[in-house]
């Protein structure tokens, strides 16, 4: 129970493709029984929450090594959250991860110092799994 | 629905209430549209993506 009431923070990993999955952060009242993805629930847990997103983001890549996953920021806010997050948090990513982001006219990197439209995660060896 | 739907609690505890299965239903049922709305999108970008890079 936060500030905002009881909400539940749910993460669904979505196939898109044999080897591509996109994460995706949707929230659920349990009182008005609604879902939102695009509310900033500011229930003054924000960094508790990002760190067990980001858990459960690795359980999944260590359980499918073999898979990227997609993260695509819905608001600008949370564009620049997702960037500062990873950017503050580089030397946390598990060794066996790669970080690419994709900029805005779609084409990707390995992530620096741009302001990505999105991110892309995956195990470095994923090619050789794929 | 996604074929992996994990659910993950996070009150300020961050400890997961007990949820049944009825619940669980109901919830996935409500969360529906709102994720098929972000598959469609994601799905749109990572076409874009793969038009420039092989992913």
């Amino acid at each position: 129970m936060g500030k905002q009431g009881n909400v539940l923070k749910l993460t669904a990993f979505q196939r898109m493709q044999e080897h591509l999955y996109n994460m995706a952060l949707v929230d659920y009242d349990l009182e008005t029984e609604e879902g939102n993805d695009s509310i900033v629930t500011n229930n003054q847990d924000m960094p508790k929450v990002l760190a067990t997103v980001a858990r459960i983001l690795f359980d999944f890549l260590t359980c499918l090594p073999h898979v990227a996953v997609l993260i695509e920021a819905n608001s600008e806010i949370k564009k620049k959250l997702y960037n500062r997050l990873i950017k503050n948090n580089l030397q946390s990513i598990p060794i066996d991860c790669e970080v690419l982001g994709v900029l805005p006219n779609e084409e990707t990197e390995l992530f620096a110092e741009n302001d990505y439209h999105a991110i892309i995660i995956r195990n470095k060896n994923y090619e050789k799994y794929a | 629905m996604p074929l992996l739907f994990e659910i993950k609690t996070m009150k300020n505890t961050h400890e997961a209430p007990e949820i049944s299965p009825e619940q669980l239903a109901r919830i996935a049922q409500v969360l529906k549209p709102i994720l098929d709305k972000k598959l469609e999108k994601a799905k749109e970008l990572i076409a874009k993506i793969e038009a420039k890079t092989r992913l």
